[in-house]
């Protein structure tokens, strides 16, 4: 029963929001983007390296000029079983302890705007990293992985001993934003349990702002037309038998992320109804899908 | 021939040099040694002939020349070819992370080395590590579920394997740390330059941070004596605003004359931006580095942060005024903003009170993500866009009428009770209509105020932000 406005709470240091990653690592992810020398699996970390990057430091500073632990990250990659990418126990980490404890520095490309000759322009950037080296390798173990996630957030929530502890400034877990997970595959789940099971099971719990929250990410190496924030099966029963399993487990999205949700479809509205969902997503729409997810959560979008 | 080629084929010549010299070297050697040995074979006993002495010599003599020749052989010149990339510059190929491009640009060419190491070393199957704690192997929550695998008694157990982690969980929370982080409250709550001076009389002001132990980042400033008054709300992702948004509802207030044209504009936030600039280099920095010295942490350069990344604040202000000396009846309001701080006029009503006008936002869904702002940057080419923003109003009040200088949450609310109380006309009164927001013209209690104001974000219905409010009566 959740006796506040559904999906309102900002995250902020009393109320820090949780987000689970999951990076499918299964073989097929070693599939190079159609016409280009990278795989999905180098897309795939990139971008959550980017993505932990630009919430690090877009996110607000507190008054002593450190990041604000406005959110807590594990991510986990699965293939033939489920592995912590960040800690040994898979805990989550704040997003000050993240910025201020980087793995080291890679370089990326970026296309920047270039005032002088109004065009974008190529740039190289030394870039913080902390996942490292992609994998893919073996099946997709999906319902290990969100089972994974639910163990995840259960501790997190656990109101006796939560894990992480809370801060002495932190308010109890079940006031804030609800967990997300955010599932990033290229593929149907070809592993043990049945995924969607287990995703009807996390959507049934959460906190007093609403139910637990999955946003699915299916990415693909071919230049097709990606499908964003599809609301009913019909509209994605063209494209592959899997797609339909994958939207069933995404949310409906809330309104409060509703309206920030045109960022991902460069300013199509997007029904009520929608799921969090994205088919088909080259590195663009993934790069901009991850943003929407943290930062509209985040609400540092003002 | 370019000087790079004549270069590489003069080095080519001379490398051939060196192993044909080398090779003759070797031959007189080796020739050299083998004489010596025949000598001492056909010799069987001393004296030795003078004969075999040069010859022992002579052969000793090649050999040393010979080794000291190899000794002595300058190393060998690095190649003509650079590999692509320096050693450890870069773990995992480059990608492309397109986020502001507004269509998919062409993905660069790879920059690993073709001798680079493979990407991925397969790792052995990990093994399991010691299983969960015990509270959340069975929490109740899980218990509570329905079954995950129909048909299935009991699920196998499912255990955390280690791979490689990047940070220790005994290194990830030191409780020393941890709580010298948490337990330090903004260290300048009670810096004089966030004491808000008093609005004088027939105004009131109420301040409220959404983290009480952070600086509100929306500010106030008034000069009751000349009826000057100003609001600002600090972007809260941008870089210490809570000082430019001080600073500048200062600067509106205690400027001589509204910036009339873009020069007197530039004039205005160029001091304005200095002032915040001098305010960090001599208060927050050393303050600051002193508090992570004490926390353990190495002291930083903010000079970037401070010149490059800035502040960014929105600003409402009103000048209140008589329309002309000696009238009573009429009063003009002259206003100004940049953002979405919001100038509201509301009339005394029969019920309470209802909306006179709103400035420079009339609606609840004008307000949106990313309103336009005052930089600390004082970058030329921003000027004249900044100027553009700046709207100005003039509103007509009388005696009894409440003006509201109001930070976004707030005034959004504000405007949503009003509107949904007394509608524009064609437009159908809301039913959920609370008559909270008739109060917040009255009271003057603080706590009252905070009260209210957090149990409207505890249900919703405003959103969750610092607060800033100043009610001026008109008398």
């Amino acid at each position: 029963m959740y006796v506040q406005a559904p999906y309102t709470r900002r995250l902020s240091r009393q109320y820090p929001g949780l987000f689970v990653i999951l990076l499918d690592q299964s073989g097929s992810m070693s599939e190079k983007v159609e016409g280009e020398d990278l795989t999905k699996a180098d897309y795939a970390t990139s971008a959550i390296n980017e993505l932990i990057y630009t919430v690090g430091h877009e996110a607000a500073t507190d008054d002593s000029g450190r990041t604000k632990k406005l959110l807590y990250l594990t991510i986990f990659g699965y293939n033939d079983s489920v592995y912590p990418l960040l800690t040994t126990s898979g805990d989550p980490l704040d997003i000050q302890f993240l910025t201020e404890h980087t793995r080291g520095t890679e370089e990326v490309v970026r296309y920047e705007y270039d005032t002088q000759t109004n065009s974008y322009q190529a740039v190289r950037r030394a870039r913080p990293y902390w996942i490292d080296t992609p994998r893919a390798e073996g099946r997709t173990q999906m319902a290990q992985a969100l089972l994974t996630a639910q163990r995840v957030i259960a501790r997190w929530l656990d109101p006796a001993r939560p894990t992480p502890p809370l801060e002495p400034d932190q308010m109890p877990r079940q006031d804030g934003f609800p967990p997300v997970i955010v599932n990033i595959t290229d593929a149907e789940h070809n592993g043990e349990g049945d995924p969607i099971t287990v995703a009807n099971a996390i959507k049934s719990q959460g906190t007093l702002q609403g139910a637990n929250l999955i946003f699915t990410c299916h990415i693909t190496k071919d230049k097709r037309q990606p499908c964003v924030f599809p609301s009913t099966p019909e509209e994605v029963a063209a494209l592959h038998p899997t797609a339909a399993a994958m939207l069933e487990m995404s949310s409906v999205m809330p309104e409060s992320l509703r309206e920030k949700a045109a960022v991902v479809t460069h300013g199509i509205p997007v029904l009520p109804g929608a799921r969090t969902f994205v088919y088909n997503a080259n590195a663009q729409v993934l790069a901009e899908f991850l943003k929407w997810g943290t930062k509209g959560t985040m609400g540092v979008y003002e | 021939m370019s000087a790079k080629a004549a270069a590489v084929a003069r080095d080519r010549r001379r490398r051939s040099a060196q192993v044909w010299l080398k090779r003759l070297g070797l031959l007189v050697a080796w020739g050299s040694l083998a004489c010596a040995l025949l000598s001492l074979w056909r010799v069987p006993a001393p004296p030795m002939s003078l004969h075999t002495l040069i010859t022992l010599a002579a052969g000793a003599a090649g050999s040393a020349v010979f080794l000291l020749w190899l000794a002595f052989e300058p190393e060998a010149p690095p190649s003509a070819v650079a590999p692509l990339r320096a050693a450890g510059a870069g773990r995992t190929p480059d990608a492309v992370i397109n986020i502001m491009a507004p269509a998919p640009a062409p993905a660069p060419a790879p920059v690993l080395a073709p001798n680079s190491p493979p990407l991925f070393v397969p790792v052995s199957p990990p093994a399991p590590i010691s299983p969960p704690p015990a509270h959340a192997s069975t929490p109740e929550e899980l218990s509570a579920l329905p079954p995950l695998y129909p048909g299935a008694a009991t699920p196998a157990p499912f255990v955390l394997p280690a791979v490689s982690p990047l940070y220790p969980d005994d290194a990830v929370h030191p409780a020393g740390v941890r709580a010298a982080a948490s337990a330090g409250a903004s260290p300048f709550l009670d810096d004089p330059l966030f004491k808000l001076e008093d609005p004088g009389p027939g105004a009131r002001v109420f301040q409220l941070a959404k983290d009480p132990l952070q600086l509100c980042q929306d500010s106030f400033a008034a000069d009751p004596q000349r009826g000057i008054f100003a609001v600002t709300d600090g972007v809260s992702n941008s870089f210490m605003s809570a000082p430019w948004a001080r600073i500048v509802a200062r600067a509106f207030v205690s400027q001589e004359k509204p910036f009339a044209n873009q020069a007197e504009f530039t004039a205005w936030l160029d001091a304005a931006g200095a002032s915040w600039r001098a305010w960090m280099h001599e208060t927050w920095v050393p303050a600051v580095n002193r508090l992570r010295e004490m926390q353990g942490l190495t002291p930083e350069d903010w000079s970037r942060r401070v010149e490059e990344t800035g502040a960014q604040t929105t600003l409402v202000g009103c000048a209140v005024a008589r329309a002309s000396p000696g009238s009573e009846a009429s009063v003009h309001v002259i206003a100004a903003a940049i953002g979405d701080s919001e100038c509201l006029l509301f009339r005394p009503a029969r019920n309470g009170w209802r909306l006179g006008s709103a400035f420079p936002l009339r609606h609840p869904d004008d307000f949106g993500v990313t309103p336009p702002t005052l930089l600390t940057r004082s970058d030329p080419s921003l000027i004249p866009v900044m100027y553009q923003w700046v709207r100005w109003e003039k509103l007509e009040a009388h005696p009894g009428d409440r003006v509201v200088l109001a930070s976004d949450a707030i005034a959004r609310w504000l405007l949503t009770q009003a509107l949904a109380e007394d509608p524009p006309p064609g437009a159908e009164p809301s039913a959920g209509a609370v008559e909270e927001w008739h109060r917040v013209l009255t009271m003057s209690d603080p706590v009252e105020f905070e009260r209210l104001v957090r149990g409207e974000m505890r249900a919703g219905r405003m959103e969750e932000d610092d607060v800033v409010l100043a009610v001026i009566t008109i008398q």
